[in-house]
């Protein structure tokens, strides 16, 4: 046999050391990336803000000095603009961070986070709310309860009609058959409007987009996310094993239905809340865990703060173009399929032998 | 190490495969599982695994009833070599070794300097160490399958579970394989492996157990593996011979009679 | 339309023409001959009944032959509808939509309950063509903007075979509208009476806010949802009147493509600063008014501060917008009267009473006048 020799040549312990170090590198370039795109976004905006003036507020707000700022400027900064830049981020970092997770659950690259319902069920809860006049902020908690709803009914419906087959697969279809259900009562919601007033503005917000963030959005946004974000990232390791298969998982010491599980729950808050603020706004969480995959690698432990990282820097950019480009507002949900669909097939076309 | 399977009652849900199934294996032990397609024997090992539960009897670790184990503590005494399979994503073999080590690790933990060390030298036990940055999914199936036991090595348990570990490998893989197997159990494992093909229980196993829809026979090679019983069960006629193959030793194999 | 025919079809087909052109005689249908009629309805029935065709040439140029005497109309559109109400009452087929229990208030007893027939609105409020071709209309009342007549209306038409006229639904052609209207109905007198109203009116607003320099135009943004963001441009069915009483929409791309409205940002709005905020009713536009004034955000607009955001009465029709109608004309001296008070000198609580006295036959108070033209 052949011990210790090698293409390298170096002892197994160097060798391990070498591999922790290579997994920082990505995460520190990708932060930087997102920062980068933060400051662009904040510069952006149809109320033009100059840069000189902007520092100015910034550093007058960090050393508490009286304004010497226009007042309006000061609301666009921080009303309109901040609120929007933040909640863009972390709906970007929650869908993207989720639809990894689910990639990785459902051993399949081609997932996104819609699969056991989330958004059908979310986007019912908003029509429904829509056409009994609730507030902007019943919208919202509507659809994130809904959207909730159906990935509960998704999984205890699949524990029922499953309880020896293959867990995952049972979620799978039955998943597809909760989307479809909800899917099928939106429209019929969407057929009893008032074609004046409810339906286009059903369907507005079926379009998805960030128009009308404020700072309540941002709050709504940041307890679930952190509450989804950071079981995501602690049982990033255990996606890794979760990716073999249900038995090969269980053997190496995985505890699968409660990992799942957690997993899950975290990743359906992460995805209704991030549709209740911002409505559908689908392909982030496809293509960004694939991209990612594609430039880290798919260990998981690099993959889902990637993921997350790239899905926050992407959608705040796809947003600026949303909000700046025209007089008004291009669907954000528009903008991500035309920016998302070819992308996936270059991806596709280009990525065939990871998956093969 | 010992484990030991008593009266167990194999099944799934609704249906009895295995009755009564009693036997043990030890420390540097290699029982080989043969039998025909659905007599039971991926029943048995998954059982033992703790993938199906037992419907009666009793299975035992040292002493220590297996049933309410944690995962992980299932993991950290039994390992798992699956059969060579495809999975989704493109993970290089050392990600795939490493992995290994997650029954050692916290619940949200990656693996340490130390677990990383540990598939380091898990690799190079197999000689397999030049696979090491290669993607997984891209390297042939018998480097696989030795990928697999690194795994279950690194893994460090007592025990191995292996299903058919030869299939789908070219004849020179396949006696690789048996070897590495072999040199496991010289070094304290005890292994349990199924297989299709009754040669391996004379090139590698010390026990052999034989099922059939009538029984469980469980014994030595030279008992178990007999021309009259591969003809009961497999439903076929061999000749067992023996050649010697030097140093006063021999090797048996079965020569299938096809006319 | 020739196909190949094998004898024994061939024999049926003949047997069951020559029944059908016996049974053709007595039905009264007509055709439209209108650029894209193609025959496909009752060529072969004969209008024996109709005492007299007319020809008219409707307002998108298409030459139309309907009865001479119109008893039953089927408008696809509550702008139709409602200007069919105002004119003939009597004459209209049904409603498009069920009438809200406030709108009633100002609804003639005699008509409230006319059946709901669905229009071209879309929804569950879509017409059902078998029972519009049950009901009989002698004759399909459809309006488009900028002559773009809907196919989904032209097709109806035809598979019905009932002729359908187009009219105009800009403001300023209202009053050629109900002149039309008022002869191809036989109501000539009612229909100049009401056109000379509009006309009146129209020239009387025209020339007063024609008189405001362009320094003093007013910006204006119409908001069309509650969170106030969605909105309509320029040049637009929706915005018309807007610019009829020399405002300027600070939208000035021409959103026409969208019939739901477009979204603008924020921060778009601050940049436009308007003066004046519209916000539609029907759209939810009075949550967005009343709870602007509690919005810091948009405090600092010039609208906002000055207490300058007005909802359009809606009741029984919209004086806006959605759907753009008849309303508009007292709509219009409403608006020009909010935006441009140094300039516009009108009585408007007289006027509001007059015009709903002319138009929908009901008399209100100046009380409930003053809550139609709101604060």
């Amino acid at each position: 046999m052949r011990r210790n020799q090698n293409a390298g040549g170096a002892a197994p312990e160097k060798r391990a050391a070498l591999s922790r170090v290579r997994a920082i590198p990505a995460i520190v370039i990708l932060l930087l990336l997102l920062t980068a795109a933060f400051l662009l976004s904040v510069t952006l905006g149809r109320y033009g803000i100059p840069l000189r003036q902007l520092m100015q507020i910034f550093f007058g707000k960090l050393l508490g000095r009286t304004p010497t700022w226009p007042d309006t400027v000061e609301k666009v900064l921080f009303n309109v603009r901040l609120p929007r830049i933040l909640c863009g981020m972390m709906v970007g970092a929650a869908l993207s961070g989720s639809g990894a997770a689910y990639q990785g659950i459902f051993k399949n690259p081609m997932v996104s986070p819609d699969i056991l319902g989330a958004s059908a069920g979310a986007g019912f809860g908003a029509a429904l709310a829509i056409l009994n006049n609730f507030s902007i902020l019943g919208i919202e908690v509507t659809a994130f309860l809904f959207g909730m709803a159906a990935v509960a009914l998704t999984y205890v419906l699949s524990s029922f009609i499953g309880r020896n087959l293959n867990a995952v697969l049972v979620l799978v279809l039955t998943g597809m058959g909760v989307q479809s259900l909800f899917s099928a009562f939106t429209s019929v919601i969407k057929y009893e409007a008032d074609p004046n007033n409810k339906l286009p503005e059903i369907t507005f917000w079926l379009m998805g987009g960030l128009s009308s963030t404020t700072k309540k959005q941002v709050l709504m946004m940041l307890i679930p996310f952190v509450i989804g974000m950071i079981p995501l990232l602690l049982y990033r390791w255990q996606i890794n094993i979760l990716s073999f298969g249900e038995e090969e998982a269980k053997a190496l010491g995985v505890d699968t239905r409660k990992t799942r599980a957690v997993l899950i729950v975290s990743a359906t808050l992460l995805t209704s809340a991030s549709i209740a603020v911002s409505g559908m706004i689908g392909w982030v969480g496809l293509i960004i865990p694939h991209l990612a995959r594609l430039i880290v690698g798919p260990n998981y432990k690099i993959l889902l703060p990637a993921s997350a990282l790239m899905g926050a820097t992407f959608l705040l950019l796809v947003d600026d173009i949303a909000r700046t480009v025209l007089i008004t507002e291009i669907p954000l949900g528009i903008l991500t399929a035309i920016i998302g669909a070819p992308f996936f097939l270059y991806l596709l076309y280009r990525g065939r032998s990871t998956w093969e | 190490m010992k484990l030991d399977v008593c009266s167990a009652v194999c099944g799934y849900r609704d249906k009895v495969i295995l009755r009564d199934i009693s036997f043990s294996v030890f420390s540097s032990e290699i029982l080989c599982l043969l039998g025909p397609n659905g007599v039971g024997k991926t029943t048995l090992f998954k059982t033992i695994l703790g993938f199906l539960k037992l419907k009666g009897g009793a299975i035992r670790v040292d002493g220590e009833d297996l049933s309410g184990w944690s995962r992980k503590k299932y993991a950290q005494r039994i390992g798992y070599v699956p059969q060579m399979h495809t999975p989704p994503f493109p993970f290089t073999v050392f990600d795939v070794v490493a992995m290994g080590r997650t029954a050692h690790l916290d619940a949200f933990a990656s693996p340490s300097k130390a677990d990383l060390e540990i598939a380091e030298e898990s690799l190079d036990s197999l000689g397999i160490t030049q696979l090491r940055d290669r993607v997984y999914t891209e390297i042939s199936g018998g480097e696989r399958q030795m990928v697999l036991i690194a795994r279950a090595l690194a893994q460090q348990p007592q025990l191995l579970v292996m299903d058919e570990p030869t299939s789908n490998l070219d004849f020179g893989n396949q006696l690789r394989v048996l070897k590495q197997i072999r040199k496991l159990a010289e070094g304290g494992m005890g292994i349990v492996m199924t297989s299709h093909f009754p040669d391996h229980a004379f090139l590698c196993a010390s026990r052999v157990a034989l099922l059939s829809r009538d029984g469980f026979a469980i014994g030595e090679p030279d008992e178990i593996v007999t021309e009259e019983s591969l003809r009961r069960v497999y439903g076929v006629n061999v000749k067992i011979t023996a050649t010697p193959v030097g140093g006063g030793r021999y090797e048996k194999a079965c020569v299938p009679i096809l006319s | 339309m020739k196909k190949k025919l094998s004898k024994i079809p061939a024999l049926f087909l003949a047997m069951a023409l020559s029944l059908s052109l016996l049974s053709g005689c007595g039905n009264s249908g007509a055709q439209s001959s209108s650029a894209a009629s193609a025959g496909a309805a009752s060529s072969l029935a004969a209008s024996s009944s109709a005492s007299g065709t007319q020809q008219i040439t409707d307002m998108v140029g298409n030459t139309v032959t309907i009865p001479s005497k119109v008893n039953k109309v089927f408008c696809t559109s509550p702008i139709g509808t409602y200007i069919m109400y105002t004119l003939a009452p009597e004459k209209l087929l049904g409603w498009n939509s069920k009438l809200s229990d406030e709108a009633k208030q100002y609804i003639s007893a005699d008509y409230q309950d006319l059946p709901v027939l669905g229009g071209t609105m879309g929804g569950k409020n879509t017409f059902n063509t078998e029972a519009i071709t049950a009901l009989a209309p002698d004759m399909i009342l459809d309006f488009a903007y900028n002559k773009q007549v809907s196919d989904m209306v032209t097709q109806l038409g035809e598979q019905t075979g009932i002729p359908v006229v187009t009219l105009d639904s800009s403001l300023t052609g209202t009053p050629d509208a109900y002149r039309l209207l008022g002869k191809v109905l036989g109501v000539e007198d009612r229909g100049n009476e009401l056109a000379d109203y509009a006309q009146k009116t129209l020239d009387n607003i025209k020339s007063m806010v024609s008189k405001v320099p362009d320094s003093e135009k007013v910006k204006v943004y119409y908001a069309e949802s509650a969170d106030g963001l969605k909105t309509d441009g320029t040049d637009n069915m929706h915005t018309e009147v807007i610019n009829f009483v020399n405002a300027t929409n600070v939208v000035t791309m021409d959103t026409s493509g969208s019939g739901a409205g477009t979204a603008v940002s924020m921060e778009q709005i601050l940049n436009w600063n308007p003066d004046v905020i519209l916000a539609n009713s029907a759209m939810g536009g009075s949550d967005f008014a009343s709870t602007v004034y509690n919005n810091s955000t948009w405090s600092g607009i010039s609208a906002v501060q000055n207490h300058r955001v007005y909802v359009p009465a809606s009741l029984p029709f919209s004086w806006f917008d959605r759907p753009p109608c008849i309303a508009r004309i007292i709509g219009a001296e409403w608006l020009a009267a909010k935006l441009y008070p140094d300039y516009v000198k009108v009585d408007l609580t007289g006027d509001v009473k007059s015009f709903y006295q002319t138009f929908y036959h009901v008399d209100i108070t100046d009380a409930q006048a003053n809550t139609l033209i709101g604060d």
